[in-house]
């Protein structure tokens, strides 16, 4: 399959990704033809399923393996001329392998899920894969067009993931908000790009550089409608309202899959394109980043704090980590670029470990989600308990564990910037969100139980919260460390890639 | 400049302990599932084998290497921080040098032994069913911990172990948490710690301002002392209402590693939470009062030689602090009842003695003395605690007696650890080191009023030999003072914990062959070429400053035999040949004895000048209104209730689930955005 993406230059993850789709429909297509007539248990039927998730998986590993390959063989090697409209860059790449990567984890959460709760049917896979190659798209664009194509590629299969149980009404209801917001949002992008393009007569990041002036009025309107797309993607306050809704509304998979297709990809994007295209602007967007990015941190933290259903408190715990990633944005240098992706990349661990334990324990038919029901967790399932409470303290930013190196870094870099203020919002919020995070593992050490979770974890389930728990406590006492495939420490290693 | 040798491995000295006793926390505290106790001790001590086989390892490299060099094993940056130019950075890289390896070595092999010991006392002695598995993570955590001091390359990673430490030692101490004397003297062993922590966290600090200043940032412990000229003329100015007078930067530094490392080796002010941490399972004491905790203080002072020789207002004060510790624990000893103090307050003076030796300028003498400490006084524990578990959790000497027939070995082995302890030349570890202790004190010329401190220091000699001889003659022999019944059961320990103890009191003897002194070696009918070794092998990394390098002085070891001697025959006469004289002179001079028995009340001018203090200003000030009104009730509560009230009232109507809301939110945001572009654009 990497010889098959030589041709396609700087689009070959996103090809490969979606060569992976349909090789994965068509493997349903021959192999789960009669599964509605089969029993979910049987054999033929397990070793199908087997099956999708390894070609799924291949094509995730490939597309990394062809992202960071653009960055080994040099920066410029598969990129394309500068003003093509597609560019394989380090940012590009790392962003590209940092989705796959987090997507790699919530497909392979996904497979016990889906049969336990017997919402499994055509083209899961499928759609998560197209979703990842729209990212793909959408973080390498140079060109607003292509930006707003992969945009909505990334964007449509997760609406229909997110009402992909059909038997739930929350399901549903969740999956036609989000299509209706997004299409909404998508409206309001690319109206946006128009007004962009009318001012400037230009669609590439580059040439848009060179012809936007600030006190261009058409120019900035359009600006200020894409920044509200972009907002409504990554769920920054006041653009986030759709969020929790489809958040605790999905599949759990899905839902940890949202924190990496939706928040993590608009992020990486956004961090583009003010990088390549808005660079000039910086003082003129600092303010709004920073309202942004405070409005985020506060009302994600504060709101967690109401929540009783522990996906709709996660949901909000993710704005407010989307409010400390765009912290970056407001800071501008290259120190805060390499925090934001350290970040990201700590904040989809955090996530999706969560979210792996929720999966976990998803009973027969039924989600375990509310708080009550976590009561005394850790005397029935004491490994998942301390790993969801190790994945909370790690949220609140707790020292010894990534998610405090991630804040940290972003905080160093904010106060370089001389953004004090926002900082002090942001150690406002870990103290406020940490009282909301507790209350979770209080439930589940402090208090009796009330009902069982399903009883065994399977392998692949506990590969993931494995691998998520690993990197936590890796990363929050070693956060540089040489790590053996990279041959440098992760900072370092995002620090030179993005160079 | 130390040459620096690169070497892969020394991680795995502090990491196979880590490493276990993190599993065992695991295994006990998060899984809930406990591992047998052959498991366990399996598990640990191969951890403690690895380490100390490791540590032995590096040991032969390093004396293949030149004098002065050092194997460095840098894991990578640890820490990176700040914003260029004032960049803070902290490698995670372990340093071996000669200093190092000494303390490395020790701290492993002893180690070992006494989780060997532990392995059969615990056994024997579990009042919380999950108590085997958890004295070892601590343990090993703790050593851990100590491992990390010994061998950390930077003043950061140093202090990260000094920390463990601390906490290690905490839960040790309370770890019969249920009874109120254990947690009562952890909370007091724990106060104490952090002051120390905060002092040395000052001293860092103050390090790398000065460091940082003079262009070169650094806290690597190798190129401080290459940049040491940076503190040259550097001063704060006192306040003018204190006479203005400037104080060296140096001396600053000097005063607050000095508290920290008096916390940690409970000297003055610090001393009394050291007889409260008996309260320890006996194994913990050996290992943590007996071999570890005074040796951390220890190295930090020897390792930082190079800024007390610039700062010799700070060493006089250290001398003296060690002096006036000596003399007063010393004291407290030959009065406490209970067996674990009189050892407490042996250890405290040992340590002092220790600090002495730094204060008055040759550290050389105050490592030796630490690591033969190392040696005899956890064998010294160990046996208390051999005694207390038969005597059935026995604290009290007067209700002992006549043990040690019961316990011939045992016997032996506290004898020789006794031997050691008091310093009976010429073959015990105990005395050479004291020994030259006591000589650089006699030359301390740069100390003022130095001759007081040889002959305090003399007298604190003398008590200690008469404390360590009345416990050994109060608990081993005399009249049984205890139910008849019990003594029937009192048997000779399981060998798994003789063994460990005659190791090391054979290690007591041996021990002198690292520092004999050449006025010593010339003695013996045979000849021996350079027998100081350890004087030697430490010399390029110990900054000495004592006026004069007498190996020995034959007066001086005249008068401290004397005093020896004046100090046990008195005990011995007392307590073997006459024993009712004690009570009649309690009773003659009951003053005195109150005195002392009431520890020169400095107990309650410890409680009340230091650990109420601080649990007040904690309780009060950080406790109760910083942390519950201000941040609490303020901060959390007030931002979490406003926030709930907001959230009642205010933001749960924000999320009705309604699109047209969501959409209407959506565009007034969005007009809000590109207003604010056009505005601040200048476009409109």
């Amino acid at each position: 399959m990497q010889a098959l993406a030589m041709p396609f230059g700087a689009l070959g993850p996103a090809a490969v990704l979606a060569m992976g789709a349909v090789a994965v429909l068509l493997a349903e297509v021959l192999f789960l033809r009669r599964s509605s007539t089969l029993s979910p248990s049987s054999g033929v039927e397990r070793r199908a399923r087997l099956l999708l998730a390894a070609v799924a998986s291949v094509a995730i590993l490939v597309a990394i393996g062809v992202a960071l390959g653009g960055v080994a063989d040099s920066a410029a090697a598969s990129a394309g001329s500068p003003d093509s409209e597609l560019r394989l860059d380090g940012l590009a790449a790392v962003s590209i392998a940092l989705i796959c990567f987090g997507g790699l984890l919530c497909l392979w959460l996904s497979t016990t899920y889906l049969t336990v709760l017997r919402i499994e049917h055509g083209g899961y896979y499928a759609l998560l894969l197209l979703s990842m190659a729209g990212s793909a798209v959408v973080l390498a664009a140079e060109n607003l067009m292509v930006l707003w194509v992969g945009f909505e590629l990334a964007a449509n299969p997760t609406h229909a993931l997110v009402g992909f149980d059909r038997k739930r009404r929350r399901s549903t209801e969740a999956g036609l908000k989000s299509f209706i917001t997004s299409a909404f949002a998508s409206a309001i992008l690319v109206y946006g790009i128009a007004l962009l393009y009318g001012a400037t007569g230009q669609l590439d990041y580059a040439a848009l550089r060179a012809g936007l002036v600030a006190d261009d009025g058409l120019a900035m309107t359009g600006l200020g409608l894409v920044l509200v797309g972009f907002a409504w993607k990554a769920a920054l306050v006041p653009f986030h309202q759709w969020a929790p809704d489809a958040w605790e509304g999905a599949p759990t998979p899905v839902t940890a899959f949202l924190s990496v297709a939706a928040t993590a990809t608009a992020l990486l994007t956004l961090l583009r394109v003010v990088d390549h295209a808005l660079a000039d602007l910086g003082e003129l967007l600092r303010p709004l980043f920073w309202a942004l990015s405070a409005a985020s941190i506060v009302l994600g933290a504060a709101m967690s704090i109401i929540q009783q259903s522990v996906k709709r408190m996660l949901a909000w715990a993710s704005v407010a980590h989307a409010g400390y990633a765009a912290m970056a944005l407001v800071a501008a240098t290259g120190s805060a670029r390499v925090a934001m992706i350290f970040y990201l990349f700590v904040y989809v661990l955090m996530h999706v470990g969560a979210f792996g334990v929720v999966v976990t324990l998803a009973a027969g038919g039924r989600e375990v989600e509310q708080i009550d029901d976590f009561a005394g967790l850790s005397r029935t399932r004491p490994g998942l308990a301390a790993a969801l409470t190790l994945f909370l303290l790690a949220l609140a930013g707790i020292p010894g564990t990534a998610g405090f190196f991630a804040r940290l870094e972003i905080f160093t870099a904010t106060i370089g910037a001389g953004e004090l203020g926002l900082v002090a919002v942001g150690v406002l919020g870990s103290v406020v969100s940490l009282y909301a995070y507790l209350r979770l593992p209080i439930a589940m050490y402090m208090r009796d139980t009330r009902r069982q979770g399903r009883g065994q974890a399977t392998m692949s389930e506990l590969l993931v919260i494995g691998i998520c728990a690993i990197a936590v406590v890796w990363l929050g006492l070693l956060p540089n460390a040489q790590l053996p495939g990279l041959g440098a420490g992760l900072l370092d290693w995002i620090a030179s890639a993005v160079g | 400049m130390l040459s620096e040798v690169t070497s892969s491995f020394l991680r795995f000295i502090p990491a196979l302990p880590l490493l276990t006793g993190v599993l065992h926390l695991v295994s006990i505290g998060l899984l809930r599932r406990r591992l047998s106790a052959r498991a366990v001790t399996t598990i640990s001590s191969a951890a403690h084998t690895g380490a100390l086989l490791l540590s032995i390892l590096a040991f032969w490299e390093l004396i293949a290497l030149d004098d002065n060099a050092a194997l460095v094993d840098r894991v990578g940056t640890w820490i990176g921080v700040g914003v260029a130019p004032s960049v803070f950075t902290a490698d995670l890289a372990f340093r071996f040098d000669a200093l190092s390896a000494i303390f490395c070595l020790v701290v492993a092999g002893v180690g070992l032994l006494v989780q060997v010991f532990a392995a059969g006392y615990m056994e024997a002695d579990q009042r919380d069913d999950r108590g085997f598995q958890r004295y070892f993570g601590y343990s090993d955590l703790f050593l851990a911990s100590m491992l990390i001091v010994v061998l950390a390359d930077n003043l950061v990673l140093l202090f990260l172990g000094w920390v463990g430490v601390g906490i290690f030692s905490y839960l040790l101490i309370g770890f019969w948490y249920a009874e109120q004397v254990s947690a009562r003297a952890a909370t007091s062993a724990f106060v104490v710690g952090r002051v120390g922590d905060l002092a040395l966290v000052i001293g860092i600090v103050l390090v790398f301002w000065t460091l940082a200043a003079a262009g070169s940032a650094t806290l690597r412990l190798g190129e401080i002392e290459a940049a040491l000229q940076a503190f040259d003329g550097v001063s704060f100015a006192l306040p003018v209402w204190l006479g203005g007078h400037p104080i060296a930067v140096a001396v600053i530094a000097g005063f607050c590693f000095l508290i920290a490392a008096c916390a940690q080796a409970a000297q003055l002010p610090f001393l009394l939470w050291l007889p409260g941490s008996t309260a320890a399972p006996s194994p913990a004491s050996a290992l943590v009062h007996g071999a570890c905790m005074g040796a951390a203080g220890v190295y930090l002072l020897a390792r930082l030689s190079f800024l007390f020789a610039i700062a010799p207002e700070a060493a006089a004060l250290m001398a003296w602090i060690g002096v006036v510790t000596a003399l007063l624990s010393a004291g407290l000893a030959c009065v406490e009842t209970d067996i674990k103090r009189v050892l407490a307050y042996s250890t405290a003076t040992h340590q002092g003695f220790m600090f002495l030796g730094v204060g008055a300028g040759d550290p050389t003498a105050a490592v030796h003395h630490a690591v033969s400490h190392a040696f005899f006084q956890p064998v010294l524990f160990m046996g208390a605690g051999v005694v207390i578990a038969s005597l059935r959790q026995e604290h009290n000497l007067l209700r002992m007696g006549n043990v040690g027939s019961r316990i011939h070995l045992t016997r032996i082995c506290m004898w020789i650890a006794l031997l050691s302890s008091i310093g009976v030349p010429p073959f015990w570890s105990g005395y050479f080191s004291r020994e030259q202790i006591l000589v650089a004190a006699h030359d301390a010329l740069l100390i003022p009023l130095h001759a007081p401190l040889y002959v305090l220091a003399l007298v604190a000699v003398g008590l200690l030999a008469f404390s360590v001889v009345r416990l050994m003659y109060l608990a081993l022999y005399g009249e049984t003072r205890f139910p008849g019944e019990i003594r029937m059961r009192i048997e000779e320990p399981e060998p798994i914990m003789l063994r460990p103890m005659a190791i090391l009191a054979t290690l007591c003897v041996l021990g002198c062959t690292i520092g004999l002194p050449q006025a010593w070696a010339d003695l013996f009918p045979f000849s021996v070429k350079d027998s100081d070794s350890i004087r030697r092998f430490l010399a390029g990394v110990l900054t000495t400053s004592a006026v004069e390098q007498s190996p020995s002085s034959w007066s001086v070891s005249g008068q401290v035999v004397g005093m020896t001697v004046l100090g046990a025959l008195p005990a011995a006469l007392l307590y073997v040949f006459r024993p009712e004289l004690p009570q009649k002179l309690e009773t003659r001079f009951a003053w005195l004895h109150g005195l002392v028995a009431n520890r020169f009340y400095l107990d309650v001018l410890f409680e009340r000048g230091i650990v109420q203090p601080m649990l007040t200003l904690s309780d009060r000030v950080l406790g109760r209104w910083l942390d519950q009104r201000l941040i609490d009730g303020v901060v959390v509560d007030g931002t979490a209730r406003l926030l709930q009230r907001l959230s009642d009232r205010v933001l749960k109507h924000t999320e009705p689930g309604t699109i047209q809301l969501y959409l209407a939110l959506m565009l007034v945001g969005g007009l809000a955005m590109v207003i604010w572009l056009l505005r601040a654009g200048g476009a409109a």
